[in-house]
């Protein structure tokens, strides 16, 4: 690798950085630096690289913008590979100039600071020579000025090649040098401009950096002897002036050497001592023609792709990757190759006890250091606390730190361990497993959602079965019809006395003979088989005794029920009332009417005529005629309990037999007529008439006995049945 | 105007009996056809039962308000019609509100007059019957007790988690089991009876009547 020695502090620097990375100088290649961006060598003059086009910022670059900013506006910035140096260009931005002059001041102060300057220091307090000021006053009035004695030994390098003085004056100025101080306008221009930024700077300006030239072989610097015998390598005296570039008019004129030969602004302790042969010799042959090459006899390469193309540009596909070694130019090669041998450090160098590494390509090889002593002993009393407090430390076995001890572990600190704690052991409360215990039950209780499937009836007898019952129930109907003396063996097993009940309403009936008598018709169609023939029968018995009827309904298909019956009966004399609404509520109203007509004029709102007034107040008695036992009941309640004279009179269902016998026993009933079975014998017995109802009550008694047999042949099945399932479970 | 009268009689017939048979079509399964004779049951006696309410009561009570001559009497009437006009609104849901009152007094009077016959018709007539009956109605009255005894299901609960009656307890209510058990089967035979009685009837009335109709 090739290495640059900076030319204030001695520190070896690699030859691609562009300052110094002790002292922060500005590293200058045969009058070329470094652009920060691309790291291609640009010239010194110049204010933007050639390669990439970014900005250069350079002491030299803030000189001459402060010394053309009266002449430049904004100009735009040089095209990229085709910048053309020039003075006068100038970037647009001032402030970032006085940036970078501040900065490099700041830097200068820093590397120094043991030197101390004095902003406000006036010029003559500075280290400014006075002569320097008396030029400067003589260039301004007439133009000419006329260097002392003092500085005909100094020399300075302003033939314009590039080669900028760095603040090490050149020995032997010549005349020539002095010649061209006048001559060239632009340079006096630039002188004025100079010297004005070079008053501001006020001190800041000391000795300049030595050109960072290769000294000759087997030559040391005579200051090596100022370096310590440890071989440590001091930064000069001259470290202030880093990186400081002097415009060329101040190199015209600016004599570094002082009356004594001495460097200007160099400290005490090196004043007296001699220049290195080496640089003596470089400011002696400064004007002569320098048979080195530079950089401009070099043909560098094409700039590389990256930063030529623009985005969007397309690639040329014959061009190769500048990073492709195989096709790298053999000029740019050469000039490579020049960086990355083995630079020929000079003999003072050669010291066995400052070993410098040499690296592998691409990477910065920093000078080994010593740890000071005093850092040993900090080092050795941490040690001791260390060990009191039973602190051991760890020694680095790996790693850029390898064989350090009490390097701080990182590791801990950016990624700590991560402890698996186990669960804790977990515990249920009571309430808790009371809260547990519904949550169960109300998960258990909730209905299981079924999905919906075809209504079907749920499991009952079989169909045939059904079938077969209900055909022998018609045959047997019909079987009777048709045959009538298939059912007289029946009537040997039925009973033809008349019950007790009916034989009361008989009586009962007899007595209300010729007397009004209120038939009450509380059934509907659906139960006309039944009651039509205890109606017939009894309205017939009516008839026959002169009573007049008085036919109410509670139903509305009742009244009808009422007129079709009553006109089936011969010589009969009716009068209806009609429908009445309100069950309880209209019967206790027709109560009151039965109690007496002066208050029957109206019922429920209806006008009654007089005559059912009359025959409602003379109502010798009550025939109720209904199957439900709902309706009889209210007749009971409301009829016959507010007129204890009344006498009520029950033809009923024979569903309704187990219902009316407690009132008929409590006598709240008179006379009871219970289904077809009491009006056969109501019929033959007590009216002595054999109607055609006969054919149907035998028919009825068939059937009910062969259902009775149905029935008893399916209790003792099924009895058995689940006697055995009990027994197998 | 006989064959139109017989027109008619065997119309009616011939309707009748296919009705009776969709109804007793409900031996093999519910089905459309009964689904439809009940329809028609129910439709008809609603239809006849409105007739006859309009016929029998508004009508003439109109009239009847109409030609009343006492302004009493005609003041007393306004309180009722309000009051049926008002229950009108039970018919919309968003105004049944105010059919409340008519509600009220409808339910209130028909309570009171209930309760009175309850009381005054059942209760009392019933007890004082069985009182005055002698031996017969001992016998009676306890079993009647121990009917209303098996309806008690509260008793004492064991470490189980189960009710427990105390034993004679149980006898009493076995005992009322046992005579509610004869009594609703009673009922049932009664019941039964009836609608065989019915049955027969109607199928008895349709063999004599086509019997007629075709053999003249």
């Amino acid at each position: 690798m090739i290495t640059v020695t900076c030319p204030n502090c001695r520190v070896e620097n690699s030859a691609l950085s562009r300052r110094c990375i002790s002292c922060s100088s500005e590293l200058i290649i045969d009058g070329h630096v470094r652009c920060d961006n691309c790291r291609a060598l640009t010239p010194q003059k110049l204010e933007f690289c050639e390669l990439c086009g970014s900005y250069l910022f350079t002491v030299d670059n803030l000189g001459d913008h402060e010394e053309d900013h009266s002449h430049q506006k904004d100009s735009p910035r040089p095209p990229l590979a085709s910048a053309t140096p020039s003075l006068t260009d100038s970037p647009g931005d001032d402030s970032q100039r006085r940036d970078v002059r501040d900065q490099v001041a700041k830097d200068k102060h820093e590397s120094d600071p043991g030197q101390i300057r004095d902003a406000s220091a006036k010029p003559e307090d500075s280290l400014v020579p006075g002569w320097l000021l008396d030029v400067d006053a003589a260039l301004k009035t007439s133009g000419t000025a006329d260097l002392p004695d003092d500085a005909s030994e100094t020399s300075v390098d302003a033939a314009g090649t590039g080669t900028g003085v760095t603040g090490a004056a050149s020995a032997g100025a010549t005349q020539a040098a002095q010649s061209r101080i006048p001559e060239s306008p632009q340079s006096s221009e630039e002188g004025s401009e100079s010297l004005e930024w070079i008053d501001a700077l006020e001190g800041d300006l000391g000795e300049t950096s030595a050109e960072p030239g290769e000294p000759e072989e087997g030559e040391t610097p005579s200051d090596r002897d100022q370096l310590g015998s440890s071989g440590e390598k001091t930064k000069p005296a001259t470290a202030p002036l880093v990186g400081l570039v002097v415009s060329e008019t101040l190199r015209r004129t600016t004599q570094p050497l002082d009356a004594q030969g001495n460097l200007l602004g160099v400290p005490q302790q090196l004043a007296g001592t001699d220049l290195p042969s080496w640089l003596s010799d470089q400011l002696q042959h400064a004007d002569e023609p320098r048979d080195d090459p530079t950089i401009d006899d070099i043909e560098l390469p094409e700039p590389t792709r990256a930063t030529i193309l623009s985005p969007g540009e397309p690639e040329d596909e014959e061009e190769s990757s500048p990073f492709d070694a195989s096709v790298l130019d053999p000029s740019f090669e050469k000039w490579l190759q020049e960086f990355t041998e083995e630079p020929i450090s000079p003999d003072w160098m050669d010291d066995d006890d400052v070993q410098i590494d040499q690296p592998s390509t691409g990477e910065v090889v920093l000078p080994g250091a010593e740890t000071p002593e005093w850092l040993h002993d900090i080092h050795e009393e941490e040690g001791e606390t260390a060990e009191l407090l039973g602190i051991t430390e760890v020694v680095e076995a790996t790693g850029k730190l390898a064989g350090i001890t009490g390097a701080i572990q990182i590791e801990p600190a950016i990624a700590p361990s991560v402890v698996d704690s186990p669960f804790p052991d977990y515990s249920i409360s009571k309430e808790q497993l009371v809260k547990i215990a519904l949550l169960e039950g109300i998960i258990h209780a909730e209905p299981v959602k079924r999905k919906r499937m075809a209504v079907e009836p749920p499991p009952s007898s079989p169909v045939l079965l059904r079938v077969l019952l209900a055909g022998a129930l018609i045959l047997v109907i019909i079987l009777a019809a048709v045959i009538p003396s298939s059912t007289e063996w029946i009537d040997s097993f039925t009973s033809t006395g008349v019950s007790g009940p009916a034989q009361d309403l008989y009586d009962q009936l007899e007595d209300a003979s010729g007397a009004p008598v209120l038939v009450a018709f509380d059934y509907t169609p659906a139960m006309a088989g039944e009651l039509n023939p205890i109606s017939l029968t009894l309205l017939e018995q009516l008839a026959e005794n002169g009573s007049i009827a008085l036919t109410v309904s509670q139903s509305a298909a009742g009244s009808e029920v009422a007129s079709i019956v009553t006109e089936e009966v011969e010589n009969l004399e009716w009068m209806p009332i009609g429908y009445l609404p309100g069950e309880a509520i209209g019967l206790r109203s027709l109560a009151e009417c039965i109690a007496g007509a002066e208050n029957c004029e109206t019922l429920f709102g209806k006008a009654l005529p007089p005559e059912i007034q009359e025959n409602l107040a003379e109502t010798a008695a009550v025939l109720i005629l209904t199957s439900e036992s709902d309706s009889l009941i209210d007749w009971i309640e409301q009829v016959g309990a507010p007129n204890e004279d009344a006498v009520l009179l029950a033809g009923v269902t024979q569903a309704l037999g187990p219902v009316v016998n407690p009132y008929y026993v409590s006598d709240q009933l008179m006379g009871v007529l219970i289904g077809l079975p009491d009006l056969a014998a109501y019929e033959q017995v007590l009216l002595g008439i054999e109607s055609d109802d006969s054919i149907n009550i035998s028919s009825t008694a068939l059937v009910i006995w062969m259902t009775a047999a149905f029935l008893l042949a399916g209790l003792i099945y099924y009895a058995i049945t689940g006697l055995r399932n009990s027994r197998s479970e | 105007m006989f064959a139109q009268e017989n027109i008619n009689e065997i119309s009616g017939l011939i309707v009748g009996f296919l009705l009776t048979i969709f109804i007793y079509s409900y031996v093999v399964k519910d089905n459309p056809m009964y689904r439809l004779a009940v329809h028609i049951l129910v439709g008809v006696s609603a239809g006849f039962a409105g007739v006859v309410v309009v016929n029998q009561v508004l009508i003439p009570v109109g009239k009847s308000i109409i030609s009343q001559d006492d302004n009493m009497q005609l003041v007393l009437w306004i309180i009722p019609i309000i009051l049926a006009v008002l229950l009108l609104a039970k018919l919309f849901p968003r105004f049944a509100w105010i059919g409340n009152s008519s509600m009220a007094v409808l339910i209130a009077v028909g309570s009171a007059v209930g309760l009175v016959g309850a009381i005054l018709g059942t209760l009392i007539p019933q007890i004082t019957a069985t009182y005055e009956s002698g031996l017969v109605t001992i016998i009676v009255a306890i079993l009647t007790v121990c009917v209303l005894a098996y309806f008690h299901f509260t008793g004492r609960l064991t470490n189980e988690n189960d009710v427990e009656l105390p034993a004679w307890y149980q006898y009493v209510s076995l005992t009322g089991k046992f005579v509610m058990t004869i009594a609703l089967a009673g009922v049932f035979a009664g019941l039964f009876s009836t609608t065989l009685v019915l049955l027969s009837e109607r199928f008895g009335f349709y063999f004599e009547s086509f019997r007629t109709i075709f053999t003249g």
